[in-house]
């Protein structure tokens, strides 16, 4: 029976491509819209597992938010005295907290890496945020000349990178978090600092108060038993002008999002999905009609009528398997572009697209053109099947 | 043995007039037989073969294949048995297209879950001259060498029961004299044939001819 598909599928050819191309563009709709949302899923989740602070406090009334800080690199310089830490230290629960100082690469100014990256300087004594990637590369501590990259800045360990002037070496690459983290480059505090007070483009921030006391944010990790959005509020409850935000709450309206862009585009999947069946059930039909004759024959000559509803799906099943794996290749390879035009248009989290990512994207994608082959063939076999032999050969259109 | 019984069979078609070419006809096909059908256009003949496989109904009466009742059996028994019992070689050339000659006759040898058997099928091609023809696909032959594929087709599994409609259309003498030869030879070989033939110097060639007149079987010489 199956070579009897294939042939017939093999003859049929501009039906047969007609219906790999509507099964390939459903398949391939799915793969992407599938792959983006658990990309963006696995950004989410890697952000809230590795951001490594309970809290984020920034200063208040910056433009930056809480999100912008996590989530994108975009360069933000936000300001607020060094001083502050040590009355947010007193608050109860507050268990590690440390700082960091934010500045930012200019477009001309980088040689090795491109465009306005953000600079982060951090304190290397009280550091817990970068501290378990150092251990892991086995840095204990950075040089003033030297830097560490995000996953996705594109440098390799080694290289001599100019920023703002001065050139550094790249000693680690951090692992990929879904977060700005991936774009930043990171420093020793000071030389961030020292970075941005020299820098000619960055002079109009300093006419008021020199950069030499100064903070961006501050990351806090609550002590155990402690909740993060009750320690938030006791800082808030401080006046200090600063906003202090717990991490978990970012991520949770973050996901929320994520839920309806989510829903959105199933909904519009399942559409197109709702199209291509209806396409492909009038398709079947049309071919079950136009195949009366021979599908008479076999009845008479003694092919059972579950063997005719086997080899209809069968031959659907061909078609559509055939789509599948051309949709799921199209989406897979599609996939990366369509992730890099997002990260560069969208300030989003991401997860890292993986072979086990394309597997699993390519694989259900064959499950779904499989179950829509079945879909669409199931009526038109099931009619195939209950033909009486004798009318469907003498009354069957000639094939 | 007994192949195929009639018992006052019947068949009406409803539409507009009624119309009855088979009216309470009982016929009996043993093996060994060999029966010729004669009669014009449109007396039924066909419709007689039909009714024989269990392809067609009957409005009346009952048709027993192997002793069994085709019309109290379900259809996936009466579908195997008509497999097993009858070869059928239909009025038209209807073939599968999308199966080289050889392809055609492999699938009808795969049913029923048996090995295609590649020395019948070349012995059959090679009798009925398509040896040549064999990776031709049905629209690249002529009418006439589709129409000893089908004849190849029918026998290919041995099957009991031979039903032939109108065999010889489309063949020029030899060919024609073939197919009687390889029909002449399933009767010989123990099985039986039925042919319907407007073709009076073939149906000669038969054991007994039969003229259907107004629905019943009438004994010719």
């Amino acid at each position: 029976m199956w070579f009897m598909a294939l042939e017939n599928v093999k003859r049929r050819k501009g039906q047969s491509m007609l219906t790999v191309l509507i099964t390939a563009l459903t398949v391939l709709t799915f793969v992407l819209a599938f792959s983006v949302l658990t990309t963006l899923q696995e950004g989410l989740e890697l952000s809230d597992a590795r951001l490594g602070a309970d809290i984020i406090v920034l200063p208040n009334k910056s433009n930056a938010d809480a999100f912008q800080t996590i989530f994108t690199a975009e360069p933000v310089n936000i300001y607020m005295s060094e001083e502050l830490t040590e009355q947010i230290s007193q608050v109860e629960g507050v268990g590690r907290l440390t700082s960091q100082f934010f500045t930012q690469s200019l477009d001309e100014s980088c040689c090795s890496l491109g465009g306005a990256s953000r600079l982060v300087g951090y304190d290397q004594e009280t550091d817990f945020i970068l501290k378990p990637w150092l251990d892991e590369q086995n840095i204990e501590r950075l040089q003033d000349d030297q830097i560490i990259i995000g996953g996705d800045v594109p440098a390799f360990l080694g290289n001599q990178a100019s920023v703002l002037g001065e050139v550094f070496t790249v000693v680690g690459s951090l692992y990929p978090t879904g977060s700005g983290m991936d774009e930043t480059i990171f420093m020793n505090l000071d030389v961030a600092r020292k970075l941005a007070k020299d820098s000619p483009y960055l002079q109009t921030l300093w006419s008021k108060e020199s950069p030499d006391h100064l903070i961006s944010a501050i990351l806090i990790k609550v002590d155990e038993g402690y909740l993060a959005t009750e320690v938030a509020t006791q800082i808030n409850e401080l006046d200090l002008t600063v906003e202090a935000v717990a991490t978990s709450e970012i991520v949770s309206s973050m996901r929320s999002q994520m839920n309806i862009i989510g829903q959105l585009v199933l909904g519009l999947w399942l559409a197109v999905f709702l199209v291509a069946s209806l396409a492909l059930i009038g398709r079947f039909s049309a071919l079950a009609r136009e195949r009366k004759k021979e599908i008479g024959l076999m009845r008479a000559i003694g092919v059972q009528r579950a063997d005719v509803f086997k080899l209809i799906v069968l031959e659907a099943w061909i078609m559509a398997g055939a789509g599948g794996v051309l949709g799921s290749i199209l989406g897979v390879l599609g996939v990366q572009t369509v992730l890099t035009s997002l990260r560069s248009s969208l300030d989003l989290a991401m997860g890292q697209w993986s072979l086990g990512s394309a597997l699993l994207s390519g694989g259900l994608g064959i499950a779904v053109a499989l179950g829509l082959g079945f879909l669409a063939s199931v009526y038109p076999a099931w009619q195939s099947s209950r033909l009486d032999p004798q009318v469907a050969m003498t009354r069957g259109e000639l094939d | 043995m007994e192949l195929c019984r009639l018992e006052k069979v019947s068949k009406t078609y409803e539409v507009g007039d009624a119309v009855c070419p088979i009216h309470e006809l009982s016929l009996t096909i043993n093996a060994g037989d060999f029966l010729a059908i004669e009669g014009p256009s449109g007396t039924g003949k066909s419709t007689l073969l039909y009714l024989m496989s269990g392809l067609l109904r009957p409005t009346q009466g009952d048709v027993f294949l192997q002793n069994q009742n085709l019309s109290t059996l379900p259809d996936p028994v009466a579908t195997e048995l008509r497999r097993r019992m009858v070869g059928f070689i239909f009025q038209e050339t209807n073939l599968f297209q999308a199966l080289t000659v050889e392809g055609n006759l492999r699938f009808v040898q795969s049913l029923g879950k048996n090995k295609p058997d590649g020395k019948k099928i070349a012995h059959y091609l090679e009798e009925l001259g398509l040896s040549d023809r064999h990776l031709h696909l049905p629209h690249q032959l002529s009418v006439g060498q589709r129409r000893r594929l089908v004849v190849a087709r029918a026998l290919i599994n041995d099957a009991p029961l031979i039903l032939a409609d109108e065999p010889t259309n489309d063949l020029d003498d030899f060919w024609a004299g073939k197919v009687m030869e390889l029909l002449a030879g399933v009767v010989e070989g123990g099985g039986a044939v039925v042919m319907v033939t407007h073709n009076y110097h073939w149906a000669r060639q038969a054991q007994q001819r039969y003229r259907l007149q107004e629905g019943r079987l009438v004994l010719c010489g």
